[in-house]
């Protein structure tokens, strides 16, 4: 069973997408921002796939992303959020991030695109 | 140099005086014209002159206190000319304009609370709809296991009952051979019986009771074929039944097959429509967000406010920089910007990048 670690400051979003990826089958890990995902990182949690929101506090989603390449180098990442500022999206892409989901993305489309980027799902 | 207004008042005082002295002296004569003893008379007279002298002296102080006072008047008033001029100037519009943005401030702040209700409230449902899809989503999972269960049991009924009419297939096989034989003996019977029976006639009275066998043996042959059909029959009957059976199980299978699989499509369909409506819950996320947004630029509008209220002259700017720049950073949604630049007639850049990218 492949494992998502999920990053969102919203338990409404952190709910939904736990749902959502149990039902296709997933192990789903979950931090409320990017320094406790990073923290999780560093403590020993490997998982197979990162979803993280942009908008956080303590620490936002690029920095995660500039972080996490540290201690998964081949893991994806994937940013799901509802920022679609064009310069957020392209240092996402610079800092190592895999894709980037602009909310709101309908469930079968989101497990679509994470089989996609996770070959044996 | 005394100017000519001192001179005057040194004179007035100076015949307030002596007519004091006179008006005292005349009381001593008066009251010594009347009085019986003239010790008497002159402390009255001292009396009624120092009386006079006290009132003299208190007109004095007093025409003193407020001639200064009036000098002092011109300074009084020039000093309280600005502060008269200020309020002049502020109290009525001032306060009318601190009224109306209190009032415009205490309005914001009940809308930040609606929104702040707002927020609250979107997450309640949420997460009370949540609830309600993973309790949904539970059942249609615990459907599915029953479903696939009954059509593992389906399955292995219809093998089990399949295998047992396949031994009474095969049992009827093994008799079919049995009840061949039976008929060709009770056959072979009755020809030994109708050959003994005419053995027996050519033997003529001596085959009397050899005849009589002969027909009992052929008796016998005859009902062994009778019930040999009968089994035959019976064995041929029981073999359509089997086939019947065998027919019908194979189309209840097939109609339990359906059924689950009509079931696993709408348990699937189910499935798909809480995926779907999962999806769909992102939407209270951009909600909050939004309305999180408002609070903030309600809050700025506030602080502006706040800003107006204290200005004490119209002279200070009244277009205050409302950090518009930095709310505009804030945002994150591109229909966010559209409002902005639509309402700011700037143009509207064009979100063209997919929904969706992978780099």
């Amino acid at each position: 069973m492949k494992t998502v670690l999920v990053v969102d400051d919203s338990s409404v979003m952190l709910a939904s997408l736990r749902q959502t990826l149990e039902m296709a089958g997933f192990k789903v890990e979950t931090a409320v921002d990017g320094q406790q995902a990073l923290n999780r990182l560093k403590a020993g949690l490997k998982p197979d796939l990162v979803l993280t929101d942009i908008n956080m506090p303590v620490m936002n989603g690029l920095d995660l992303i500039k972080s996490a390449r540290s201690v998964l180098r081949f893991t994806p990442i994937l940013a799901l959020t509802t920022e679609s500022q064009a310069s957020k999206r392209d240092e996402a892409k610079r800092l190592g991030a895999t894709g980037w989901l602009v909310k709101p993305v309908g469930g079968s489309d989101l497990i679509r695109v994470i089989k996609q980027v996770l070959p044996g799902a | 140099m005394p100017d000519s207004a001192d001179h005057c008042r040194s004179n007035r005082l100076f015949a307030a005086g002596a007519a004091a002295i006179v008006l005292g002296i005349a009381a001593g004569g008066l009251c010594s014209y009347f009085a019986v003893s003239k010790w008497a008379q002159l402390l009255n007279g001292i009396r009624a002159a120092l009386v006079v002298c006290i009132v003299a002296t208190l007109h004095y102080v007093l025409t003193g206190w407020f001639d200064r006072a009036l000098k002092q008047w011109p300074k009084i008033t020039s000093f309280a000319m600005p502060v008269k001029e200020y309020a002049d100037r502020r109290n009525p519009q001032q306060d009318h304009r601190g009224e109306i943005l209190g009032l415009i401030r205490k309005h914001l702040e009940v809308f930040r609370r609606h929104a702040g209700s707002a927020i609250g409230t979107t997450d309640q449902a949420a997460g009370d709809i949540l609830a309600a899809m993973g309790q949904i989503r539970d059942q249609c999972a615990r459907l599915r296991e029953v479903l696939s269960a009954n059509s593992l049991r389906t399955d292995q009924f219809r093998r089990e009952v399949a295998d047992r009419l396949q031994m009474h297939q095969n049992a009827k096989g093994r008799l079919e051979p049995v009840v061949a034989a039976i008929r060709d003996i009770a056959r072979q019977s009755n020809l030994i019986a109708i050959n003994a029976a005419i053995e027996a006639a050519h033997a003529g009275e001596a085959g009397l009771g050899f005849a009589v066998v002969a027909d009992e043996v052929r008796r016998l042959a005859v009902r062994t074929q009778e019930f040999t059909q009968q089994v035959d029959d019976e064995l041929l009957q029981m073999a359509d039944t089997v086939s019947a059976l065998h027919t019908e199980l194979d189309r209840m299978v097939s109609y339990l097959h359906e059924v689950s699989a009509e079931i696993g499509g709408s348990a699937n369909n189910m499935y798909e429509a809480i995926l779907t409506g999962l999806g769909k819950i992102q939407f209270q996320d951009i909600v909050r967000q939004q309305l999180e947004h408002l609070q903030h630029g309600l809050d700025r509008v506030g602080n502006q406010i706040d800003r107006l209220s204290q200005m004490s002259t119209p002279e200070e700017p009244l277009l205050p920089d409302m950090g518009l720049d930095h709310l505009y950073q804030e945002y994150v949604m591109h229909e966010q910007r559209v409002a902005h630049d639509t309402v700011f007639n700037r143009d509207i850049e064009k979100d063209a990048r997919p929904k969706v990218e992978l780099f």
